[in-house]
């Protein structure tokens, strides 16, 4: 929880010297001591090589961390003299401050979108507290695109291991390139660049009770930019690697805070959506090169497990906006064994659609609806890690490209039941 | 003889009188009970084209209402359903009504029963409507929450939060409707009880290995899964 009642705005009032700012770098924590030392030199490095004469301010909105994570954040020193031939011009100014709101992500970037407006930055960018891979580049992909290109968002693009980020790729970047018909294949990076008046945007949108305060943000944030007509590119930034996530971490409450996010974000854009009929590439920046990612254990067992009992006992629920002959199906791969056992792409495009028809006509209540796709996702990811399993990070990539072209192909079902 | 004929022409006089008299009341009785008829007839019509409006047969088929319908014996729609309810409870209050009218004692008293019994019969009404979607709603939620918690038998546990709700919110009718309030509450009692003790007892003794298989398999979960789904 919040642990101070003073406001970022008032914070941003209370900073000695600048009432403005030309950029404003985010980093949202909770308990991140161990990492965020590393970010914050990281960010403060790029700042000084790449906006050497731009007044910027690194603020850290903190969920009220118990192990010292701000007093790393001001601690963290860099020795601008032993990186670079030549120092930059002006300070760089740090702020911490707890933010307000429900606990989550989103609110503690709703602190920061308020410090950008009040300082009225020309160009922020948000990165992850828990990176080990960020380096000072980062900043100049992240802040370039919108401070010299005049891009309003840049979403990231990473190197990452074929089986990590499995909701993204099962849903998340096919759905909303099948929808918004833009190649942005990283919705949900975390690791965001954005203008000032994209900030202000986000700012003024009343979504701060719901889903988007916590782990929504991310998708929330990509789809306003894409459904807005912003103007949006994509930053390859090389692998992405951060801190194993809190084995306390509820997966499930990520999925359902994360896909009902973007179901609630298809319904409100649907005159937009409606109006795509394919997708196209986005302008991506920076130097795509080799890099090796870390391996991923994966628990396919577990994941068959958690399908074959979802088959068991939520077919009736299933049937009630899905049909028959579907969940007969999904019953009968439930008996497969794992040698034999294939939830194909067509079969799994369809049933995610069909969820999003029934969010739309609430079939069911929503937090039940989403939890009751949990069992379905899992078997679709093993399927995936089985199918996958001795194929490089390359062909594995040309499977996910293929399931995204599925979610194209079968968009048409989704508008003619809308 | 002629004793006997006198008698019994002033018997079907007097008895002419008294029918010529109820005649009347009779016609009285007739004409509120054709109203209520035809009040019926139009609660009926206006309230099936409300529902219309609003599609509450496509709420219930959500809500699960028409499935519980279904397996209650009633095939007609929801609302073609709550539609025949009104109607017939709108002739049977005219029907009382009109008996109402004729000033006995007998009908007093019962129609004083019947309407001191109409707010009872609507809280237990509402009680176990309200009750039919909050054991929905709380055995679907089990049953999802089970099932997201790698439980096997979600669907019997599911199954079993059904009954207990059901059988709470029934007694809580009967109760209202103080129907042997004695034998539902004592018959409650010896009910949850039991299965309190028998579900206790059944998983000390029978469940101890499936909770080590499920708390293993949670556990082995956290453990052997560093994947980052987002």
């Amino acid at each position: 929880m919040p642990r101070s009642d003073i406001s970022t705005e008032q914070a941003a009032r209370a900073i000695p010297g600048p009432e403005q700012a030309d950029i404003i770098v985010g980093i949202a924590s909770y308990n991140n001591a161990r990492t965020i030392g590393h970010v914050v030199r990281a960010v403060d490095a790029g700042l000084a090589k790449y906006f050497p004469s731009q007044k910027a301010i690194i603020v850290n909105s903190d969920g009220g961390s118990s192990d010292s994570t701000p007093e790393a954040v001001l601690g963290a020193s860099v020795d601008h003299k032993a990186i670079f031939l030549s120092h930059r011009l002006t300070t760089v100014n740090r702020i911490t401050s707890p933010y307000h709101g429900i606990p989550g992500k989103g609110s503690a970037f709703k602190a920061i979108f308020e410090m950008a407006a009040s300082l009225n930055a020309k160009a922020c960018c948000v990165v992850d507290a828990d990176l080990r891979s960020i380096t000072p580049e980062w900043m100049e992909l992240l802040l370039s695109p919108v401070y010299k290109e005049a891009f309003d968002f840049v979403a990231p693009l990473y190197t990452r291991h074929k089986y990590d980020g499995t909701i993204t790729n099962s849903i998340i970047y096919p759905l909303t390139r099948a929808l918004y018909g833009r190649k942005i294949r990283q919705p949900i990076g975390g690791d965001f660049g954005f203008s000032g008046e994209m900030a202000r945007f986000y700012l003024h949108q009343d979504v701060w009770t719901s889903d988007i305060a916590r782990f929504g943000i991310d998708i929330w944030m990509t789809t306003e930019a894409l459904a807005g007509n912003f103007k949006v590119c994509q930053s390859y930034l090389g692998a992405k690697i951060h801190d194993p996530k809190d084995p306390g971490a509820d997966l499930r409450d990520m999925f359902v805070q994360v896909v009902g996010s973007l179901m609630s974000l298809t319904e409100k854009h649907n005159a937009e959506w409606k109006k795509t009929h394919d997708s196209k590439e986005v302008p991506t920046f920076g130097f795509k090169y080799s890099v090796g990612v870390v391996p991923i254990r994966v628990n396919t067992e577990g994941m068959l497990r958690s399908f074959r009992i979802g088959a068991e006992n939520l077919k009736e629920v299933w049937a009630g906006f899905m049909d028959k002959p579907v969940v007969d199906w999904l019953v009968k791969l439930s008996h497969e064994e794992a040698a034999s056992f294939r939830f194909p792409k067509e079969t799994w495009v369809g049933i995610v659609y069909d969820y999003i028809l029934a969010y739309h006509h609430k079939k069911l209540q929503a937090e039940h609806l989403l939890k009751s796709l949990i069992p379905l996702y899992h078997g679709r990811t093993a399927s995936f890690f089985l199918e996958t399993m001795d194929m490089g990070d390359d062909e594995a990539e040309q499977v996910v490209e293929d399931v995204a072209a599925e979610y194209e192909n079968q968009k048409g079902y989704l508008a003619g039941n809308w | 003889m002629g004793n006997i004929i006198d008698r019994l022409s002033e018997r079907l006089g007097t008895f002419g009188e008294k029918l010529l008299e109820f005649i009347p009341d009779l016609l009285v009785i007739v004409i509120i009970i054709i109203s209520g008829f035809i009040a019926a007839s139009i609660l009926r019509f206006l309230l099936i084209k409300a529902f219309s409006a609003v599609r509450f047969d496509d709420w219930s088929d959500q809500i699960g209402l028409t499935t519980a319908f279904k397996k209650a014996g009633i095939t007609s729609p929801p609302s073609s359903f709550l539609g025949s309810f009104v109607y017939w409870f709108t002739v049977v209050l005219f029907f009382v009504a009109g008996f109402a009218t004729l000033g006995f004692r007998v009908t007093d008293a019962l129609v004083s029963i019947f309407f001191a019994f109409l707010p009872r019969f609507f809280t237990a009404l509402i009680i176990v409507l309200f009750g039919f979607f909050v054991t929905k709603y709380l055995a679907r939620g089990v049953l999802i929450a089970g099932v997201t918690a790698g439980i096997e038998y979600s669907k019997a546990l599911s199954e079993l939060v059904r009954v207990l709700l059901f059988v709470l919110v029934f007694a809580m009718a009967l109760e209202e409707l103080a129907i042997a309030p004695r034998v539902v509450l004592a018959a409650f009692g010896i009910f949850f009880g039991a299965i309190g003790i028998a579900a206790a007892v059944a998983f000390g003794i029978a469940g101890r290995d499936y909770a080590k298989r499920v708390i293993d398999y949670l556990l082995s979960k956290r453990e052997g899964n560093d994947i980052d789904q987002l």
